[in-house]
């Protein structure tokens, strides 16, 4: 059993600047938690606190009720997988596995037991006596987690331990990584600044910014209720398009007006646009919700731009056009078979039902 | 302390450090004084790890250098770079063993133990080596302290030794970095010296210039008068260059309430933040406050 509880916890350095701000989260036993956001959001520091390794300035953590605050990192029955790591060069996988262990001085037949097992998960049981210059890059990133696993730990903690990868080792180890949560049944904290990884490997994500948590939700809810402009930009690749709108609210119809042309709001959105008549907001639309095809162009003929194209990018399975429209750079993804090219001039249709609508003083989602 | 207690202590000593079991027939002050120069003079012969730690305070002359260097089969000139450990705690020896264990890898790198917090390595750059593998060695050696003996550490480290008589330098740059990066740049854990910037500046500013400048900012008050809140404010300002706007969404408050607080300190101090020459006094200030706190409680 491993739950964790963080409550309040801040951490401000000696000169009063504050890295993380009133953070809270109950994660339950089992959860593979992500904290994202760019660099400096505070989403390593918090791993840290949770690890030790930093004081926690103000507020209570826990693991399974019993308070962390003033306890040693090596106390708190946790491993570690930090970006970056070496191998033992003298030393076999076996003895890179359980050096650890017998820095503890825990008996030789447990660390035997430990390593072997540990092997076993990871697949590394046949390569327990080669050096690490026999290994690959991937036998290695393994044997660097079976470092970890070794020490039967109630949680797992991984601060970006991907980033130093090439782009195809990184896809494999997110695959592995996914399948020794499975297989371990233990609780993770994984933190990263790729949102790609955060989407695939969490079962709930912590979006944070400036050392202030924006959201916490499961990936499917942030990709499609993020809570303010920031999740939203942050949260999905290609980025989501904004642009200014100025809404129009005549009795129940309601419209935006963007770079020109006057786009009508579903009805199911108009209500919480309303007061926002004659005033600009900030109107968000995903890439795959803007369309090129005729089916798209008759559904949605209210709701319609034409652009120049400006760079086509093909990526096999679908095409990236990139175009401006009303003072912003937009990006629509569309089907590989598009007869677009840059240069052309091209219409494209919104989803109107797909955008989404923020507070351009307070980026907040009004309503999508 | 006793002649006997002394004799003893000697004695002890040099068994430790000869590892030879020695038995004495005196056991007077002069034999213990004795005792005391034998295990002195055998640790500068025979203690690589002792003239490693010499050599990098700059103890060791010129003429003894070379002899000693040969003597442990140390190269005099090879590239190298010095980082310097710190350990937020007394790291017994699984920290060393660590350090060992995973960097002193090549013929030519070298290892000391600089105190019950302070461990140097002294690495040997290969020729393909770029600015880069430098700082994720850095980096490593942090991130391996943290996981394989879990305890905090902070990481030092300068420009390319050409030969052992730059050590000293080199080693100094090092915990100079370690030094000023650990005051101003208090989320890192690896510091570089040619990239201290302003904190150096800072740091070199003599104690007389620094009061004074602080005297003219603050005038009769001290940083200390300075809430929290407006601490937090004038951070947020300046982390967002300046920009009100930001800065306001960033602490959730309203703009024109953030004006207001900005125009109350103004009547503090006497500084408009919104003004770029006043930020960059109430910046340098705060920079110099916490440098000269560091150095107070060092007892410098």
């Amino acid at each position: 059993m491993a739950s964790l509880s963080l409550k309040h916890i801040d951490k401000t350095y000696p000169n009063g600047f504050k890295a993380v701000k009133d953070f809270n989260l109950e994660i339950a036993d089992k959860e593979f938690i992500i904290f994202v956001g760019p660099s400096g959001c505070g989403k390593s520091t918090t791993l840290r606190m949770v690890a030790g390794l930093e004081d926690i300035t103000g507020g209570e953590f826990k693991i399974d009720g019993k308070l962390m605050n003033d306890v040693e990192p090596k106390d708190r029955d946790i491993a570690m997988v930090f970006q970056n790591y070496a191998l033992y060069p003298h030393m076999t996988v076996y003895d890179n596995m359980a050096f650890g262990l017998k820095l503890r001085k825990v008996p030789k037949d447990q660390i035997d037991k430990a390593v072997r097992e540990a092997a076993k998960i990871l697949d590394l049981d046949q390569l327990l006596d080669r050096k690490p210059k026999a290994l690959s890059g991937g036998q290695r990133q393994r044997v660097a987690m079976g470092r970890a696993i070794v020490r039967n730990p109630k949680v797992f903690l991984m601060d970006e331990p991907l980033s130093n990868l090439d782009a195809k080792l990184r896809v494999q180890m997110r695959t592995e990584i996914s399948k020794l949560h499975q297989r371990l049944g233990a609780t993770i904290i994984y933190v990263t600044h790729d949102q790609t990884e955060a989407m695939t490997l969490g079962t709930r994500i912590v979006v944070m910014k400036a050392g202030e948590v924006q959201q916490i939700d499961t990936p499917q809810n942030l990709y499609d209720h993020p809570c303010n402009q920031f999740v939203a930009g942050f949260i999905g690749s290609p980025q989501m398009n904004f642009m200014d709108a100025v809404i129009s609210a005549k009795g129940n119809t309601v419209t935006a007006t963007v770079g020109g042309q006057t786009l009508t709001v579903p009805a199911d959105k108009a209500a919480a646009l309303k007061e926002y008549d004659g005033k600009t907001v900030v109107l968000g639309i995903r890439p795959e919700d803007v369309h090129d095809e005729q089916e798209y162009l008759t559904k949605f003929a209210d709701a319609t731009i034409e652009a120049p194209i400006r760079v086509y990018e093909l990526l096999g399975a679908e095409v990236f056009l990139y175009f401006d429209f009303a003072g912003t750079q937009m990006t629509a993804r569309v089907n590989p078979r598009t007869p677009a090219r840059a240069g052309d001039t091209v219409k494209f249709a919104f989803d109107m039902s797909k955008t989404h609508y923020f507070n351009k003083e307070t980026e907040k989602t009004i309503v999508d | 302390m006793s002649g006997d207690s002394r004799f003893a202590e000697a004695l002890e000593e040099l068994n430790r450090v000869t590892g030879l079991k020695l038995s004495v027939e005196s056991e007077d002050e002069e034999a213990a004084e004795k005792l005391q120069m034998l295990a002195a003079a055998y640790r500068d012969r025979f203690d690589k790890n002792g003239f490693i730690r010499k050599l990098m305070s700059g103890g060791v002359e010129e003429a003894e250098l070379y002899s000693s260097a040969a003597r442990f089969h140390i190269a005099d000139r090879q590239r190298r770079i010095v980082y310097v450990v710190e350990l937020d705690e007394r790291h017994g020896e699984d920290a060393a063993r660590v350090m060992k264990s995973l960097f002193v890898t090549k013929t030519g790198d070298l290892f000391a133990e600089l105190g019950e917090r302070r461990l140097a390595l002294i690495k040997t750059v290969q020729p393909k080596d770029t600015a880069d593998t430098a700082d994720n060695l850095a980096h490593t050696i942090v991130d391996m302290l943290n996981t394989e003996v879990m305890i905090p550490a902070h990481v030092g480290y300068g420009a390319v030794s050409e030969s052992l008589s730059t050590i000293p330098q080199a080693c100094r740059e090092a915990m100079l970095a370690l030094e000023i990066g650990r005051v101003f740049d208090l989320s890192e854990t690896v510091y570089r010296y040619d990239r201290l910037g302003v904190g150096r500046l800072v740091h070199d500013l003599p104690r007389e210039s620094a009061e004074l400048f602080l005297k003219e900012v603050f005038g009769s008050r001290t940083p200390k008068d300075l809430d929290a809140e407006t601490v937090e404010i004038v951070n947020a300002f300046f982390d967002n260059n300046l920009n009100l706007s930001e800065t306001a969404r960033q602490l959730y408050i309203h703009r024109n309430t953030l004006v207001y607080r900005l125009e109350k300190l103004n009547a503090l101090i006497g500084l408009d933040l919104r003004n770029f020459d006043d930020a960059l006094r109430l910046k340098l200030a705060m920079m110099i406050a916490d440098s000269l706190k560091a150095k107070n409680d060092r007892g410098i």
